[in-house]
Formats: C-alpha cells, sequence, structure tokens
C-alpha cells in the first residue's frame, strides 16, 4: 500500500521523536514545596522521560514506604487512597525541614537491545554496556528488575532552621544533599552524597533538571566519597537523580520477566530559595553527556 | 455490516495509520510506563449515553509471544483489531461488543500528547445500554496488573482502579446513568432498532426478503415463507442472545451472503407455484435460522437492559418484522401492483432480478469470506 501523506508525517514523527532520551524519571512532586502552616499537602507521584511527567496514581502493592519524617523526627505515613491520584495527602503541622520518602518494591521490564543501551548510556552506566559487551550480550534484550527511591524536601513558611534536610532514610540507592537546598545560595554548590547500602556510591551518574526549564541540566560523577557537587544555574524546583545498576539475584522472576540486571533508581526534589536572576558565572547548562565538576 | 469500496479504502488508510501511530509509542516511549503494567485503560461516560474506553498498551510488560509486532503495519493492525476483540465490557453484569476505532487523530496532537501523558492506543465505543447502572472491565489475556480510570464526564477527577492481571473490576457506578425507561418507551425504543436494521441498514437483509418476494405474488407463498423465516430468526435470536448457541460473525456473515444466492437461484429454477411447497418453506426457514445469529450480533453490539430484557428483545423483533412487511409493501407498490399479473412479470422482473440479488449475494459471500 503506498503511503499516506499522515503516515509519512507519523514516520518523520518517529524520526524526530526516537533522538529523545529513554530513561523514565520518578519523583515525589508536592502541592507546595514552601507550605504554610499547617496545610494539608497533596504529594504526588511522577514518573516520565521528560518534566512534568505524568502522574502515577497509587498503588499500595508495591508501596515498601512512603512517609514524612519532620525536623522533630516525627515520622508520618502518607495516607491515600489506591489508584488516586495524587497518591497520597499529608497533613504538615511542625515547622521546619521535613524530608519525604517513598521507597518501592521491585518491578521488572524487557526492552529491546537498542533501547535498553541508549537509556544505560543516558544514565552514564556504561559500566553495565561494557558488561554486557564482555559477555557477548549486547544484542540480547535487557531483562531488568528496579525499584524507586524518592525524597522530597519540603521547607514551611514559618521554619526557622535547617534541622533534619540531610535525613537518611535507609534506602538502598539514597541521595543524601550535605547542605540544605532549600536555602542554598546562587554561588553555592549543592553538594550531594550517593549511599548504596549505606556506603558511598562511587562513580556514577548524579543529574539535576529544572522544573521549569527542563533544559536546564546539569551532571557531575559521584568521588571516591560519594559526593557529587552541582551548580545550580539557576533558582526554583529542581530534581536530582541517579541510577545504580547491578547483576539481579539469581532464580527470581517478577511478572513474566526473569531479570538479569537490577536498577536502583534515587530522586530528590527540592525548591531552592528565589535568586535573583542572573545569568551563572561559573556553570553553564550541559547536557548529560557534559559532566560537570566531578 | 456491508462496507462500501470507499469504506474499505477509508478503513484501511485508518488502520494504517493507527498501526504507525502505535508504531511512534513503541518507539519513543518504550519505558515510560513501567509502573503501569501492561496496560492503562481510561474509560469515560457521556451524558448522551455514549461511552469511550482509552487503551494504552506498554508492550515490554506483556509475555513476549503477546507483544505487539513491530515494524509491520498489517500486523500492528490485526494485533489492535484481536486485542480490542478481546477486551470484555458489561453494563449491570450483561456484556456488550464495542466499536474498535483504529485512532488517526492529527500526527501533532499525538506527538504534543507525548509530552505530558500518554496518547491512547486505541479506543472502544459504544451505547450503555438503556437503564444501565454499572461498569466492568476486563481483558483475558495475561496482562499483569494494570490501570483502569472511569469517569462521568463533568467529574473532576477519574475514579481509579488497579485491576489484577484478567480479574474483572469492580463495579464502576453510572453516575449519570441513563434514565429508567418504562416498558413501552424501552420497547418503542428496541422496536426502532430492529426496523433501521432493516431499512435501511440491512441491505441483505432487505435482499434476501425481495428474493422471498419476487418468486411469487401469491399472498399464500409470501405469507409462508415470511412466517417460516420470522419464526426461524426469532429462535435464533432469542437462543444467541441467552448465551445457548453461539457463532462467531465469521461464519455467520458469509453464510447470510450465501443464503441470498441461494434463494435468489431458486427463484429462477422452480417455478412460481412452488413458492408455497414444504420444500422452499423448509430452505427459507433454514435460511431464516442464520439471519437470527446475524440480529443477535447486532442486538449483542447495541446491548440489552439488564431490567427490561424480554421487552426490549420483543420488540426488537418486532421491529425486525415490521421491516421486512415494510420491503414487501414498497415491493409490491413499486412492481407487484402494476406488473404481477403480466405474461412477462417472470422473465422480465423475477428472473433479471433475482439473478442481480444473486451476483450481489456471491460478491459478498466471497468479500465476507475474504475478511
Amino acid at each position: 500500500m503506498q503511503l499516506t501523506r499522515p503516515v509519512a508525517a507519523a514516520l518523520a514523527v518517529v524520526a524526530v521523536l526516537s533522538t529523545l532520551a529513554h530513561a523514565h524519571e520518578f519523583w515525589i512532586q508536592p502541592s507546595s514545596f514552601r507550605p504554610p502552616p499547617n496545610t494539608v499537602l497533596k504529594v504526588d507521584l511522577r514518573i516520565g522521560d521528560t518534566l512534568p511527567g505524568e502522574s502515577f496514581p497509587r498503588k499500595g502493592s508495591i508501596i515498601e514506604n512512603f512517609a514524612i519524617h519532620g525536623p522533630d523526627d516525627r515520622v508520618q505515613e502518607i495516607v491515600g487512597r489506591d489508584a488516586q491520584s495524587p497518591a497520597g495527602l499529608v497533613r504538615i503541622v511542625t515547622p521546619g525541614v521535613h524530608v519525604l520518602g517513598y521507597r518501592s518494591k521491585p518491578s521488572s521490564v524487557e526492552l529491546e537491545p537498542v533501547k535498553f543501551e541508549h537509556y544505560l548510556k543516558d544514565k552514564g552506566l556504561e559500566k553495565v554496556v561494557d558488561a554486557r559487551a564482555a559477555a557477548d550480550q549486547s544484542k540480547a534484550n535487557g531483562r531488568e528488575m528496579f525499584s524507586r527511591a524518592a525524597k522530597c524536601i519540603v521547607r514551611t513558611q514559618d521554619a526557622t532552621g535547617s534541622r533534619g534536610f540531610d535525613r537518611i532514610l535507609g534506602y538502598t540507592l539514597e541521595l543524601v544533599p550535605l547542605n540544605d537546598p532549600t536555602s542554598l545560595k546562587s554561588d553555592e554548590p549543592l553538594i550531594v552524597k550517593l549511599l548504596y547500602k549505606d556506603k558511598p556510591a562511587t562513580g556514577l551518574l548524579v543529574i539535576a533538571r529544572n522544573f521549569a526549564d527542563p533544559t536546564s541540566v546539569i551532571s557531575a560523577r559521584t568521588g571516591a566519597d560519594g559526593r557529587a557537587s552541582l551548580l545550580l544555574p539557576k533558582s526554583g524546583e529542581w530534581i536530582v537523580s541517579a541510577v545504580e545498576m547491578v547483576k539481579a539475584p539469581e532464580g527470581l522472576t517478577i511478572g513474566v520477566v526473569k531479570p538479569e540486571w537490577e536498577s536502583l533508581w534515587a530522586s530528590l526534589t527540592f525548591q531552592t530559595p528565589d535568586w535573583p536572576t542572573t545569568t551563572p558565572t561559573t556553570t553553564a547548562a550541559e547536557t548529560p553527556k557534559k559532566e560537570a565538576r566531578p | 455490516m456491508t462496507l462500501t469500496h470507499a469504506n474499505r479504502l477509508l478503513a484501511a488508510r485508518t488502520a494504517m495509520l493507527a498501526a504507525t501511530l502505535f508504531a511512534i509509542l513503541l518507539f519513543v516511549s518504550p519505558a515510560r510506563g513501567h509502573e503501569f503494567g501492561s496496560l492503562k485503560v481510561a474509560a469515560t461516560f457521556n451524558a448522551d449515553s455514549t461511552y469511550v474506553v482509552d487503551i494504552t498498551i506498554f508492550g515490554e510488560h506483556l509475555p513476549a509471544a503477546l507483544r505487539p509486532p513491530v515494524g509491520d503495519a498489517p500486523r500492528l493492525t490485526k494485533y489492535l483489531t484481536d486485542f480490542a476483540d478481546a477486551a470484555q465490557i458489561d453494563f449491570d453484569g450483561t456484556m456488550v461488543k464495542p466499536e474498535f476505532v483504529p485512532l488517526a487523530e492529527p500526527i501533532a496532537a499525538q506527538a504534543s500528547a507525548l509530552v505530558g501523558g500518554y496518547p491512547p492506543t486505541l479506543r472502544l465505543r459504544g451505547q450503555v445500554p438503556l437503564g444501565a447502572s454499572t461498569f466492568r472491565w476486563s481483558h483475558p489475556w495475561p496482562v499483569d496488573d494494570h490501570l483502569l480510570n472511569t469517569r462521568n464526564a463533568g467529574d473532576d477527577e477519574p475514579l481509579g482502579q488497579w485491576i489484577s492481571s484478567s480479574a474483572t473490576s469492580e463495579p464502576f457506578t453510572l453516575y449519570r446513568r441513563t434514565p429508567a425507561r418504562t416498558t413501552v418507551e424501552v420497547m418503542a425504543k428496541y422496536a426502532e432498532l430492529g426496523f433501521t436494521h432493516i431499512v435501511p441498514k440491512g441491505l441483505d437483509h432487505i435482499l434476501f426478503v425481495l428474493s422471498l418476494f419476487l418468486l411469487s405474488l401469491n399472498p399464500r407463498a409470501i405469507l409462508a415463507q415470511v412466517t417460516a423465516f420470522t419464526i426461524a430468526h426469532s429462535v435464533t435470536l432469542a437462543l444467541s442472545i441467552y448465551g445457548v448457541i453461539q457463532l462467531p460473525s465469521s461464519i455467520v456473515e458469509p453464510l447470510i451472503a450465501l443464503s441470498i444466492t441461494f434463494v435468489a437461484i431458486e427463484n429462477i429454477v422452480i417455478k412460481s407455484t412452488d413458492g408455497a411447497r414444504p420444500t422452499r418453506t423448509l430452505v427459507v426457514f433454514i435460511f431464516g435460522l442464520l439471519h437470527g445469529l446475524g440480529f443477535a450480533g447486532v442486538l449483542t453490539e447495541i446491548g440489552l437492559p439488564r431490567s427490561q430484557f424480554l421487552p426490549a428483545l420483543i420488540s426488537f423483533n418486532i421491529g425486525v418484522e415490521l421491516g421486512q412487511l415494510a420491503v414487501i409493501a414498497a415491493a409490491y407498490l413499486a412492481v407487484g401492483a402494476w406488473f404481477g399479473r403480466k405474461e412477462w412479470y417472470r422473465s422480465r422482473i423475477t428472473i433479471p432480478a433475482s439473478l442481480a440479488i444473486a451476483c450481489t449475494g456471491l460478491y459478498w459471500t466471497v468479500t465476507r469470506v475474504m475478511g
């Protein structure tokens, strides 16, 4: 059959869109990063290749942990109705910095080799690309189990300190800010520490994206101490993320997949203070491929 | 149901476009659906009693044998059609057969939709049966957990539920359910549906009835044939609707077309005085059984109100009868009343018209067998 004009146009769209990143972020997006005192916060879980992504309804069967940790060390479960968006609601009473955390049970997926390797490179997981090549598996489908560890920092409008911003929730892969992103200065880099099983995760790519300007992306590799430094080029809402991938435990079947690899996805969302709109003098926006200060 | 050539061409192009769009989804969003499972289903119920079910398929989460084929538009189209056919939708516990719509929305809209969410892969739509108050969804394929969002038009937020594998969803209450009708209203509505299924929609049934008319103008002959046809299709319509017998439309529809050819040819080879003979009546009765299965297919698509099942079924049948009588009356007024007593009526009317009907039936038989 001869191609019709719409079909030809559709194929052209394929050509353009196929260049987009194939990785899928997962993050917590609250109704406000700076809630007023004694407010009910809507806690949305979002998923997507690009911001703003898509709302992911609450799925109780895969939630391992979904809670808010207050500055007074109080832990409160984030409640919600299954299959509804936003995924949770929580009342914030205590003034200060609160850390919201979501940890999922593993799910699985099987990706075609081209897509799988594309996403590995996109996430800086060249070590897995190399391992597959060494095992002569580059042309094989990527069978993967994955889990999420999303964190979010909110600062109440009546907060006076930063206590609790660096709270460690004990997730297998976890991003921990070493300076308070909610009181970050414009010339102050955000330092994050990436932990894998409570130990510094070395050589992993940490990527930061601005919500309002998704093209504003910077990245850095974690050093031997698990730290990465990110000089955010503008104020606003940000997501910082990282992915680790290791060999999956043998003999597992999740869904319809017998995973060969296990990926762990960590994210951290927050809002910086408002800075004057100036052109950053140090680090320009870079693509994930161009790594900023490791 | 008969498609014109133009309609078939349009359908083929639309299906091709839908398959291409699906290829886009497979290619550019391979990983976004992870947590959603293999499907995302969104059902909307409109104020005009229509419903739309949009389905997004995430192939990576299906067993390898059930994944959508990539790079082969005709196979993709067949895959989507099979997927749509397997979907199970019921209102108040009664299954309905929705219409499958290959999506052909503007490419630009589809592409932009990728930014904020997934465009649906395929769409099912139909009419909510009169008086229905609940909706349920399931898909028998071994899909994993998937999300079903249901919404009455005008609702701010959909009501979601995760469906485990191929389980049936919890019933969703149609908030703006179609108002409960009186029995008389239901019967009038279904009689109308039955009538319009013959005139003007049922060209194949019209030709069959015309064949019965053409053989003989003897009222006894016509009455014998129409009565046999009526009894037969009433039986199979009822048995099929109650689930006692079921035959796929891929078998029933070609046989209906073949029955038209058979009766028309018989008009040519037997005498007009044979119209009231038991053998002719028996043939018409047997073919009436087939046509009843065809009517049942249509009635399944429309759906029957659970609370008024029998009145709706009977009135639909009455509507069909009235449609057939209307065809015979029109044929009599147009031809029979004027030329029925002419010596040349058989040679110039019955035989040429029957020949044309036989050829048409044969053509439909072939096209329906070929799919």
